[in-house]
């Protein structure tokens, strides 16, 4: 013990860059691992996950497909009534948002879910106060603790309390625990669907969760989806080719991408990469310590040999190294224990999540963290321990070290492997944050900035809509108004059903498209370029029937222009088809974020008040301030009662690429750790080259050698190895990142030069690494080696 | 060719200094062949590091061919090395990973000298040293004689005006000694001045004048010609 820590404080060097590499790859791993831990977790905490399913449906007709969480509100009890396998049915209506007000507080709420009773059979919550029967009576509703306590300070003190919802009493009678973060949904309070609630089944907008009875097969009740299908669907749903799915609740959040998720899914590709990264910084770390240790072994040989010359066994020797092995692991692990600690809070701001660095327990987390350093520490000691005592003595006491050549080309093949995993993510990080730059800047076809946008909840004040844009419009500040039936950049638009007149015959064949519904003001305010005929106009009577389409809408029709032409959107309640004439066409504009391609979309002035619930107002960027408190103001002289929520509609498009967002910033934190520990251990061997070879540098300094020749000499061969890591690298970032950039439908087209420059950053940090080594042997006084001899 | 005045050098520890030349004068004429003789810790070897403008002194005034050298930076004293200095080192400094030929044209790589020319001059000292048949061998498969023959041979391939030999047969038997001795005195005839660091009174007997030293001081010098 005593020898192996006094080897490792006379090589302090080479112990820093062991004990720090590894003490920086345990922290990464930890807090990946955290991360994926946490990722894998979600909806376990339900007691009935393993019967819980959700029921999604996918359609197909033509060329046309959709693929969606939504389903027919009458899908629940219609399962429940068929299928025997089924103990209960759950809707979900995410529609039951509003103003809750109790005595003087207000709060717009919009997590608001409308639910039947059985949702508490299914899901597990745990109630603060109330019963699971909370849901069984009308006007009712359950809160969260943090709305409760937003409402009544002392969330126990919301039980059997009238509260109005929307103007609406209604009776609080349970209030739950905060949605775990580990959900794919979350809400802030639940209520009952209305009694007179009837859906229907082509309207599929409502989510359906099934809870099947213990020891049910799956597989044998998916085999009976289609003739429910056939049975419901099809004899309602013409010639759309349903399907419908059963997605286990607890693989939601990894492996569903449909359209109307409930939440911000993620992608169980990602937690294979991150898991990946966690694993080859490990590698990375571990190869290190190998070089390190098998490069030194050449300074340990004379010792080595002096010690074996004076009777100390092979046994002795073996256990000389692990022990050095294992303090090393086991001082990066403690190390690790306070790196985690300190790094946690900017992890979990990185991460979006509230993960604490004990979360698999303090005893756990320990007892892997020895077990890890245990079998890591005999590992990383063995080799070299065999290495070493494998010598033959008299050899070794000339230093000669057998096949070095050999051994070289290894330690440079790892080299090698790590510079080309720290070329593959310094790329990885360049396109992401290439892309994401792409998708901020691109031009949308509407001017998103300086834009903010609100939701009127009140019926009767969206009916104000025109005297409230008047007043607005007074001050010079707003430049423009317009209102929607939609917001757009939520990546939450409807779909509508439409067919073409061909040659004055209305075809049977169906499409779909985006359905928005415009004002008037909204293509000017929007600054959306009109290309052919004209935008709406409010003083010509037959608009209100007619639709502007956008250019994908022409170009899935396959028509030069598409003036002149008439669509249907249905038939009126007489049977008689309901045709609009094609009035203006506009240039493509994104209502969804650059992930999607912009799709056929219809627009239609507002049938009645109620679709002009999504504001848009314009504002002079200078007083933005002012702006906003003059908005609200006058908002609030039209609804008083209401909350004034605003958000601005670049920050809406923005708040799509979160995800991608968070990717990137995660991988740019663990490529700049990869490359740290890469340039430990390129700096660890470097450190050994110039130990070794200062004889030499001296011989060629007394023979005439210049610094930059010698510098060159010592660095040559690891930095040719750094460049062939780089030709290694280029191609599989290339095929990583072409993935990677399919998800967008908008995306930047890989360059060449955007995986070079990553190989030449890493280059460059590979040359600064060693030439700072180099450079202090080159300039050094050769007078004192040459002596040493 | 060689003038020192007053020459300095102090080695400093945490505690102790030590004065390795202590305002050491001397004069070395081109052509001459001088030994430098002395007990261990004398001064001789950090002498022959600072004419070899391997070392900077602290003090004192060094003219090289009449140009004064003492304060020369890095780069203009390896420029002055390349051109006119030879070393023959008692442990012969030679390069482990490459062979004698390879060991042998490194300095005319310093110097610029194209391949060619190369390998015509490294062939020509290598058989006037009598280690031809050697060329493609590495150091750690030749006797200590020879290797000091490739020292010799690295030495004087690029025709220096002067070699410095610092105990060139301190690891030599006595049959290897003499034919180094004998090489460095053929040299010196064919005009190479030759300053040689000794312990051994026989080699010393080869040169033309033998300086003795203590304490960083000259204390004699006998002309032996």
């Amino acid at each position: 013990m005593n020898t192996a820590i006094r080897n490792m404080v006379r090589q302090r060097t080479f112990s820093i860059i062991n004990v720090g590499g590894l003490a920086l790859s345990l922290m990464a791993v930890w807090v990946i691992a955290l991360f994926v831990a946490d990722e894998l977790s979600y909806d376990k905490y339900h007691t009935n996950r393993n019967r819980i399913f959700r029921l999604a449906s996918h359609g197909q007709w033509g060329e046309e497909k959709f693929d969606i969480t939504g389903t027919s509100g009458l899908a629940a009890a219609a399962f429940k009534n068929d299928f025997p396998e089924v103990e209960d049915a759950v809707r979900i209506d995410v529609e039951g948002g509003g103003v809750f007000t109790y005595a003087d507080r207000t709060i717009k709420e919009n997590a608001v879910f409308l639910t039947d009773p059985s949702f508490f059979s299914a899901f597990t919550y745990h109630f603060i106060a109330g019963t699971p029967n909370a849901l069984r009576q009308p006007n009712t509703v359950v809160l969260t603790k943090t709305l409760a306590t937003k409402l009544f300070t002392n969330p126990l003190a919301a039980v059997n309390k009238v509260i109005n919802i929307d103007k609406v009493p209604t009776v609080v009678t349970a209030v739950i625990e905060d949605v775990l973060a580990n959900s794919h949904f979350t809400f802030q309070a639940l209520r009952p669907f209305p009694e007179n609630y009837q859906g229907d089944w082509s309207n599929l907008n409502i989510y359906t969760y099934l809870l099947l009875k213990k020891n049910v097969d799956v597989s044998q009740m998916t085999a009976k989806l289609p003739g429910f299908v056939i049975k419901y669907l099809t004899k309602n749903g013409n010639d759309i080719n349903y399907k419908l799915e059963l997605q286990p609740i607890t693989s939601i959040h990894l492996h569903s991408h449909l359209a109307y998720e409930l939440g911000e899914n993620y992608d169980i590709k990602y937690v294979y990469v991150l898991s990946i990264v966690a694993l080859l910084i490990l590698i990375i770390a571990l190869i290190n310590y190998f070089n390190i240790t098998t490069a030194r072994a050449s300074v340990w040989l004379r010792e080595v040999a002096v010690r074996k010359i004076i009777g100390s066994s092979r046994k002795s020797l073996v256990s000389l190294f692990l022990t050095e092995s294992l303090i090393t692991i086991l001082s990066a692990a403690l190390i690790s224990v306070l790196l985690v600690g300190v790094t946690m809070p900017v992890f979990n701001h990185f991460i979006g999540k509230h993960l604490s660095a004990w979360q698999f327990g303090i005893g756990t987390t320990i007892t892997t963290l020895l077990g890890f350093s245990l079998i890591a520490g005999l590992i990383g000691g063995l080799y070299p321990a065999f290495f070493l005592s494998r010598f033959k003595t008299i050899p070794a006491l000339k230093n000669q070290l057998g096949d070095v050549k050999g051994q070289a080309v290894f330690r440079k093949s790892l080299v090698m492997f790590q510079f080309a995993v720290t070329v593959v993510m310094i790329s990885a990080s360049f396109i992401i944050y290439l892309q994401l730059n792409y998708v901020r800047n691109k031009d949308l076809g509407v001017n998103k900035n300086q834009v903010l946008t609100f939701h009127i909840d009140s019926r009767s004040v969206r009916e104000k809509v025109p005297p409230l844009r008047a007043e607005l419009l007074q001050n010079p500040m707003v430049k423009s108004i317009a209102s929607a039936g939609n917001p757009i950049g939520n990546n939450d638009i409807g779909m509508m059903d439409y067919s073409i007149e061909k040659n004055g015959v209305l075809d049977e064949h169906s499409n779909l498209a985006y359905g928005l519904t415009i004002d008037a003001d909204f293509i000017p305010a929007m600054q959306i370029k009109v290309l052919q005929g004209r935008n709406f106009s409010t003083n010509i009577a037959s608009d209100s029937n007619d639709v502007i389409v956008n250019e994908a809408f022409i170009k899935r029709q396959g028509w030069a222009s598409g003036m002149g032409k008439r669509i249907s959107r249905g038939k009126d309640s007489t049977g008689k088809v309901f045709f609009s004439n094609i009035i203006g066409i506009v240039k493509d504009y994104h209502i969804y974020s650059l992930q999607h391609m912009i799709e056929p979309t219809i627009m239609q002035l507002p049938k009645n008040a109620a679709d002009r619930d999504n504001i848009y107002v314009r504002v002079d960027e200078r007083n933005l301030g002012q702006s906003l408190a003059f908005i609200e103001n006058t908002f609030k002289k039209f609804d008083p009662s209401a909350a004034f929520a605003y958000t601005f509609l670049d920050k809406n498009f923005a708040s799509q690429y979160q995800a991608e967002e968070r990717q990137g910033e995660i991988l740019l934190a663990f490529t700049v750790l990869t490359i740290s520990i890469a340039c430990l251990g390129l700096f660890g061997l470097i450190t050994f080259t110039v130990g070794q070879r200062v004889k030499e540098i001296s011989i060629r300094k007394t023979l005439g050698a210049s610094v930059s020749s010698l510098v060159s000499l010592l660095t040559g061969n690891l930095l040719k190895v750094v460049l062939i890591a780089m030709l290694v690298a280029i191609p599989l970032s290339w095929l990583a990142m072409n993935r990677w950039l399919q998800d967008f439908a908008y995306r930047i087209e890989p360059k060449w030069w955007m995986f070079a420059l990553p190989g030449v950053v890493a280059c460059i940090i590979a040359i600064a690494t060693l030439n700072f080594q180099a450079i202090k042997a080159a300039i050094a006084n050769p007078v004192k080696s040459l002596r040493a001899e | 060719m060689i003038k020192i005045k007053d020459l300095e050098k102090i080695y400093r520890t945490e505690d102790i200094e030590t004065m390795a030349l202590n305002k050491l004068s001397m004069e070395i004429k081109e052509g001459e062949f001088v030994a430098v003789m002395g007990p261990s810790g004398c001064g001789k070897s950090t002498l022959l590091n600072i004419l070899g403008l391997l070392d900077d002194p602290d003090g004192g005034s060094f003219l090289f061919n009449s140009t004064e050298v003492a304060h020369f930076n890095e780069r203009k004293r390896a420029e002055l090395r390349k051109r006119n200095i030879g070393f023959v080192f008692q442990s012969f400094n030679l390069i482990d990973e490459l062979t004698v030929f390879e060991n042998v044209e490194l300095p005319l790589i310093y110097l610029g000298i194209k391949g060619g020319e190369r390998k015509e001059r490294v062939e020509k000292v290598l058989d006037k040293m009598q280690i031809m048949h050697r060329r493609n061998h590495y150091p750690q498969q030749l006797s200590g004689g020879q290797q000091q023959r490739v020292a010799v041979a690295r030495a004087v391939v690029n025709n220096p005006k002067l070699i410095l030999a610092d105990e060139p047969t301190g690891n030599l038997d006595s049959s290897n000694g003499n034919e180094v001795m004998q090489l460095l005195t053929d040299l010196n005839e064919q005009g190479t001045t030759i300053i040689m660091v000794t312990h051994s009174q026989h080699d010393a007997r080869y040169s033309h004048r033998i300086i003795r030293m203590l304490d960083g001081q000259v204390v004699t010098e006998n002309i032996l010609v």
